[in-house]
């Protein structure tokens, strides 16, 4: 059955890198992102960790899309970059989100699929992990290029996220973060 | 008690959170500096109880461990976090985002500082990876110019895909031996005997990668316009750490038979294309990035001939180095742009100024020093017996040579007149070599692997005829250099060859066309 659920992961990679190239809408790139991560739910062992880094990046991502979109009236990324420099509270989150879709460290998206990977031995599943991989590094390269690297965008008034958002943001960012730390501490 | 050791991968993260909550420009260096204090601290315990004990110290979840590797290293990482440290306190005091650039120094501090210590397999990719974003974000430093970022991008992917070989090589080891700990697995590759050729060729070219060996080097000399600190530390830790995780796995290689030939043949060509390239280099930093990876080369190569704590001597001395050649590079700079208002620097006065007062008899001492080394030198090559097991005479005569190559050009490029005293240099840092190599690296070898490094020179399996190969390759590269020096600067005849000469240092100049190739690729021409 695995096999089957890793060629149907392998396919969906392959299309939402397709799919990837030239596309900034943000609900877009979050659609391509659940295609491609969603069998490895079906795969992995520990599926409540997985389904909470899962939630936990969702959430945070949806939550900075409707930031900027009632901020700035649009629902791509163009236009808006060099957000480390004009906006340093939201750019931390948009870090923290892009590093958690990437499978970075300390995330818990980190800590349970490497170790999966690490621990199922060689088989088509490590090939769909690492093509997975892959193509969440990809989503991180291209969305830290545009929006938070970059000179300002001159005809923009830049704001940063008020409290309510921040502590939305802070709760989801910490929950899976420090999950990921907890996670990795419990070896 | 001894477990504290285990809070210095934990400092800097810890610096980290504070500094987000401080916004006094006076008071984040000074935390920044006092936490790393408390790491050097730690790293000097924790080798005292290395030698008190000589056991590891393990921590009780087996996640960490505190090895005769780490006890030099973690050493020589804190040191060099506080020098720094230091430097940029200053340096980056009207840059914007001062904060953001400590925060971001920690975090790679931490990701260094858990590779070293890492005993579990996962927390070994965890700071692996850590490392390639840490990097990353720090050459992206000034974010707003393009050219930083877009070379950061070019470092992220190559790193990324070190860093895909890395955790392959380790989900085959695992597969393998069905335990993640490395303490267990260093066990297991002492007494069996296995097939991990390929999980060691993975291994070899991941760490390949993070010390920019050809090919995979065009990163390192193009992304020095981060700032200056960042270059330093870049030059003089994180490259290191291709060297660093082979020697934390060294004893795999009692379990393979060419992956140490690799890291060998791969090590010797980017030896000699990085020194070649880095005397073609018009402006200083991108001079001293390719020195960086012919020396990454030569360490690489120590670690092909089984000599891994050589390795680790060289990337420390070169580390060491090379920050202070970074860190004082700006200062040249300004000289050469000859602004009046900036103070001359100790090496300006040394190496410039004083240059012509070197009296006669400076002269004498210095050649009856050269007498002393290279007798010395003699001595120990016809009596030691230690020099001549296992190839090692063979093998620092040829990194002697290597060394002396480098330097000779060096010499050759900054002062073209000095020829007598750069013979004398030469056959000087020669001597110091040896001098060096029978009691330093031979106390390293013995600290680090006992007895077992005897194994190690035999994996390296090689053979007497490929050693004299390589002498003779590096003999032949050295001539030839300072045929192509001497003719470009003072041969008024002979137009022919230096049409010919020309041609090459183009060819030279020009990175032997493998930057165009990868502009072109990441759509940057």
């Amino acid at each position: 059955m695995d096999i089957y659920i890793s060629l149907l992961g392998i396919t969906l990679v392959i299309f939402s890198i397709f799919s990837l190239y030239k596309n900034y809408s943000f609900i877009r790139v979050l659609v391509l992102y659940v295609l491609a991560n969603s069998p490895v739910f079906f795969i992995i062992n520990e599926k409540m960790y997985y389904g909470l880094s899962f939630f936990t990046t969702v959430g945070l991502y949806l939550v900075i899309v409707e930031f900027i979109k009632k901020t700035y009236k649009t629902d791509v990324f163009l236009g808006i970059e060099g957000l480390v420099l004009s906006s340093p509270k939201l750019s931390i989150f948009v870090r923290v989100v892009l590093l958690m879709m990437a499978n970075f460290p300390p995330s818990l998206n980190f800590s349970v699929v490497f170790n999966y990977l690490l621990n199922s031995g060689l088989s088509i599943n490590t090939i769909y992990i690492l093509a997975l991989l892959m193509f969440n590094f990809m989503i991180f390269s291209v969305m830290t290029n545009r929006l938070l690297f970059g000179k300002p965008n001159k005809n923009l008034i830049y704001k940063e996220p008020d409290v309510r958002y921040i502590i939305l943001m802070s709760f989801l960012s910490l929950t899976n973060l420090v999950l990921g730390i907890l996670y990795l501490l419990s070896l | 008690m001894s477990s504290v050791v285990f809070l210095i991968p934990f400092i800097p993260l810890v610096i980290a959170a504070l500094i987000l909550f401080i916004d006094s420009k006076k008071v984040i260096p000074k935390i920044s500096i006092f936490f790393s204090l408390v790491i050097v601290g730690l790293s000097i315990y924790g080798t005292y109880q290395q030698f008190k004990t000589n056991q590891p110290i393990i921590s009780e979840n087996l996640l960490l461990s505190f090895d005769r590797l780490s006890s030099i290293l973690t050493l020589y990482v804190a040191i060099l976090g506080i020098v720094i440290r230091k430097y940029s306190t200053k340096y980056m005091w009207d840059e914007v985002g001062y904060k953001r650039f400590f925060i971001l120094l920690n975090f790679i501090f931490s990701s260094i500082y858990f590779l070293l210590m890492a005993n579990h397999l996962l927390l070994i990719v965890m700071a692996w990876i850590g490392l390639s974003l840490s990097l990353y974000y720090l050459i992206s430093f000034r974010s707003d110019s393009k050219s930083a970022t877009y070379f950061g991008s070019i470092t992220l992917w190559l790193h990324r895909l070190g860093d895909l070989l890395f955790v392959l090589a380790m989900v085959m080891i695992i597969s393998k031996h069905n335990t993640p700990y490395l303490s267990d697995l260093k066990e297991i590759w002492l007494s069996g005997n296995f097939d991990l050729e390929w999980s060691a060729i993975l291994l070899v070219l991941a760490a390949m990668v993070k010390s920019a060996v050809i090919p995979f080097h065009i990163w390192l000399p193009y992304t020095s316009e981060g700032p200056t600190p960042v270059s330093a530390l870049m030059h003089a830790g994180i490259v290191n750490v291709g060297g660093i995780i082979l020697n934390k796995f060294a004893y795999i290689f009692l379990n393979t038979e060419y992956a140490l030939n690799l890291a060998f043949i791969f090590g010797l060509i980017t030896a000699i294309v990085g020194s070649l390239i880095m005397l073609t280099m018009p402006d200083i930093k991108r001079a001293l990035g390719y020195s960086t990876v012919g020396q990454m080369g030569y360490m690489i190569m120590e670690v092909g001939v089984g000599a891994f704590s050589l390795a680790i001597y060289h990337l420390m001395v070169h580390g060491i180095f090379k920050a202070t050649l970074f860190l004082e590079s700006g200062n040249a700079v300004h000289q050469a742009r000859k602004e009046p208002n900036i103070t001359k620097s100790v090496s300006y006065k040394i190496f410039l100024e004083e240059e012509n007062k070197l009296n006669k008899n400076l002269n004498l001492v210095i050649i009856a020093l050269t007498t002393v080394l290279v007798l010395y030198t003699v001595i120990e090559f016809l009596l030691k017996q230690d020099l001549s097991n296992y190839y090692a005479a063979l093998i620092f005569l040829a990194f002697g040579w290597l060394a002396s190559f480098q330097l000779f050009s060096t010499f050759f490029k900054v002062s073209k007149i000095q020829s007598v005293g750069i013979i004398l240099s030469l056959i000087i840092s020669f001597s110091i070599i040896v001098l060096i190599y029978s009691f330093l690296g031979l106390a390293f070898e013995k600290y680090l692997y006992g007895e077992n490094y005897k194994k190690l020179f035999e994996a390296a399996n090689l053979s007497f005829g490929l050693m004299v190969v390589a002498v003779i390759f590096l003999l032949f590269s050295a001539v030839f250099m300072w045929f192509l020096s001497y003719y470009s600067t003072f041969s008024e005849n002979g137009e022919k060859i230096k049409r010919w000469i020309s041609k090459i240092y183009k060819l030279l100049y020009e990175e032997l066309y493998y930057r165009k190739f990868i502009l072109k690729l990441f759509k940057m021409d």
